[in-house]
């Protein structure tokens, strides 16, 4: 069961988007109930403080209030850390990416266009759903960096392998579709990660559930898409 | 012992000179150092047969203080150090004939007396130093002009050093009969010409790096100069803007009040809705690049994304806070966004719907700067990118992601991610507070 929740200021913007959420509800038939639709934030968090279930939040980012919905939705972040949050918005001068980038946000409605608006939170509740179950289902291991006050998790299944970098204290991070030059060393990393992973040469940890083929003449592992590592003829007994 | 004491007491009254013409205040402890200096560069002169080379020897010496500390006004130091030793050697002959000619007669030899004269003496030559220190001071060294440069000031002191030189070591080694004496007479001057040397290029090294500084703030002028014209151009839209939104208010306002529902539904959808596309394009958001301090970062994005947009490129630009600095090297950071950014524009240039996207975010204790851009046909093999040498474009080297990472690694803390997902390549930085540049 997930919880909605809608804070949004104006009073008529705010029937349109409860009815379009009802009915999206009701016609696909998704176990979510609508909780609590206000235009006062502190009211919100009262309730997010109390609730137990995960919620899907629909905010307006001005609030016409000393919390505008990007500070909400970071408080909101701190009592449910899982939920799903979007933004309503007129605002199209503030793009996605900082939103995304501050608390996580999962979509984006602008309400300039109330067709395409209601388009967007049927499509955002749908995706929720789906977000949601199969998070329920499995748990994925993640590795996290940390800098500052923001951490990036990577999905340990993600990881193809770690490498050092030509900086001793930085090492890369090689992903499906990532790479992340972070601040840290081979050795605290043999030590955080799980035993899918083996260092298989002095620079490299590799992940073995990524590796597709070991060149074992050459002494070269290659991954799933197509990179590749080196071993050392030491270390090749843990593959 | 005897000659040591005497150079001791005559050393003192050149540095003595030296302190008080010299530029900057100069510290008891700095001093210090600069007598013991002259002193280790005059010890070798009561063996010498030529005195005066004893003398050269201090000269080098104050020379070579000079270049060495206080490093702001380093080639009026030594221009004013040669000046010093100069004016200490004519006032101490001038201030003998003096007290020669005084009409007293020489008290009794007793240690009181002598004591008594030798004081009376030293702050006699203190008070009139200090005096010829500060109108030089006055007279030369604080002009506006020419006298500004520190190059003109390193070319006087080649000049004076040239000309020591050349008065000292003219017709030298006549009369030496050693030939370890043979050499050092030689070697003098070779160590005065390589002073000379490297005066020179230090007034060329200077000349040049103010060039390269002219040069880059008229590059920033220019690039600044673009972003005034955008926003005027953009607030020239806006007014526009204005004035056609007046009009449709009008003939909304006829439309009600004449009950005409079908009519203004009409009106509605056919004029008014299309507006927020008018409003939505070529509104790059420009404006919020005022949100950088850091001029030489805001100058440089407003030129890149202009350029961009003038490619025809849809330009968002993302900075909700003020970004006072960048806890790295501006230059390097200038660097690293310039490889990034033409990267980002070229690759969205050869994408169907291109777009570049440009963040930048402060939290507490970081900042975060984004660059994203459309891609042509999906993901592209991100372990080939980094490598010197891997290009998508034609004619290119793909130097320039090599070059960024390894400026990016010289740093302990950058995190850099690359993630290329939906299309859409990303480079993210996060530049943590702390300054660190590794030393290698």
């Amino acid at each position: 069961m997930l919880h909605i929740f809608v804070c949004e200021d104006d009073d008529a913007q705010r029937r349109n988007v409860v009815q379009t959420i009802h009915n999206t509800v009701m016609m696909e038939e998704l176990d979510m109930q609508l909780v609590l639709d206000t235009a006062d934030p502190y009211e919100l968090l009262e309730v997010v403080k109390t609730s137990r279930n995960t919620g899907i939040y629909f905010l307006d980012i001005d609030l016409n209030c000393d919390m505008n919905g990007m500070k909400l939705a970071q408080q909101i972040r701190k009592f449910d850390p899982r939920c799903f949050i979007i933004f309503i918005t007129a605002h199209s001068e503030l793009s996605y990416m900082t939103f995304q980038y501050r608390v996580e946000a999962m979509d984006f409605v602008l309400k300039d266009n109330p067709a395409e608006a209601k388009v967007k939170i049927r499509e955002c509740l749908l995706h929720a759903w789906e977000r949601h179950t199969s998070q329920t289902n499995k748990v994925h291991k993640t590795y996290t960096i940390e800098i500052g006050e923001r951490k990036i998790s990577v999905d340990y299944q993600d990881i193809l392998f770690f490498e050092t970098s030509s900086n001793i204290h930085k090492v890369v991070l090689h992903a499906k579709d990532r790479q992340i030059e972070f601040s840290g060393t081979m050795k605290d990393l043999e030590n955080t990660l799980d035993d899918s992973f083996v260092r298989c040469h002095r620079s490299f940890i590799a992940n073995r559930n990524n590796i597709k083929e070991v060149d074992t003449k050459n002494r070269i592992i290659y991954f799933v898409n197509g990179e590749s590592c080196l071993m050392s003829t030491r270390m090749m007994k843990g593959i | 012992m005897e000659p040591y004491l005497s150079l001791l007491f005559s050393i003192f009254f050149i540095a003595i000179t030296i302190r008080n013409v010299w530029p900057q205040k100069m510290g008891l402890k700095a001093f210090a150092v600069l007598y013991a200096m002259m002193f280790c560069a005059a010890l070798p002169t009561p063996l010498l047969t030529f005195k005066q080379y004893g003398f050269f020897n201090v000269l080098l010496a104050v020379c070579l203080y000079g270049l060495i500390t206080y490093r702001d006004t380093r080639p009026k130091n030594i221009c004013m150090g040669l000046f010093g030793c100069a004016l200490a050697i004519i006032l101490e002959n001038v201030l003998a004939a003096f007290w020669r000619s005084l009409p007293i007669e020489p008290l009794q030899d007793n240690l009181c007396t002598e004591v008594c004269e030798v004081v009376l003496r030293v702050m006699f030559y203190y008070i009139i130093t200090l005096l010829c220190g500060k109108a030089i001071r006055r007279g030369l060294l604080n002009r506006k002009g020419l006298l500004q440069m520190q190059q003109v000031w390193y070319l006087i002191d080649a000049a004076l050093l040239l000309f020591v030189i050349v008065f000292f070591f003219t017709g030298v080694g006549k009369d030496v009969a050693s030939a370890a004496g043979l050499i050092y007479y030689n070697a003098l001057p070779f160590v005065g010409y390589f002073l000379v040397a490297v005066l020179l290029s230090l007034s060329m090294f200077r000349t040049y790096r103010e060039k390269i500084q002219t040069e880059t703030k008229q590059r920033e002028f220019q690039d600044l100069q673009d972003y005034t014209r955008n926003l005027e151009a953009m607030y020239d839209g806006l007014r526009s803007f204005k004035h056609d939104y007046i009009n449709i208010l009008t003939s909304l306002s006829g439309y009600i009040e004449n009950g005409d529902m079908a009519e203004l539904k009409d009106f509605f959808e056919e004029k008014i809705l299309p507006t927020e596309n008018l409003i939505m394009q070529g509104d790059y958001k420009l404006n919020q690049l005022s949100n950088i301090a850091v001029l030489e970062i805001k100058s440089l994005l407003s030129a890149k994304m202009i350029h961009a947009h003038e490619m025809g490129i849809n330009v968002t630009i993302d900075i909700p806070e003020n970004i006072p600095c960048f806890p790295m090297d501006t230059v390097d950071l200038a660097r690293i966004l310039g490889i990034f950014l033409d990267n980002a524009v070229e690759a969205a240039l050869e994408a169907v719907h291109p777009e570049v996207g440009l963040n930048i975010i402060q939290n507490s204790g970081t900042v975060a700067v984004i660059i994203s851009n459309s891609l042509q046909d999906g993901d592209i093999a991100l372990h080939k990118l980094k490598q010197q040498g891997f290009t998508t474009k034609a004619g290119h080297t793909g130097i320039g992601l090599a070059n960024a990472q390894r400026m990016i690694r010289s740093y302990d803390n950058i995190l850099w991610e690359t993630t290329t997902k939906d299309g859409c390549f990303t480079q993210y930085l996060e530049i943590a507070g702390g300054k660190s540049k590794l030393a290698s």
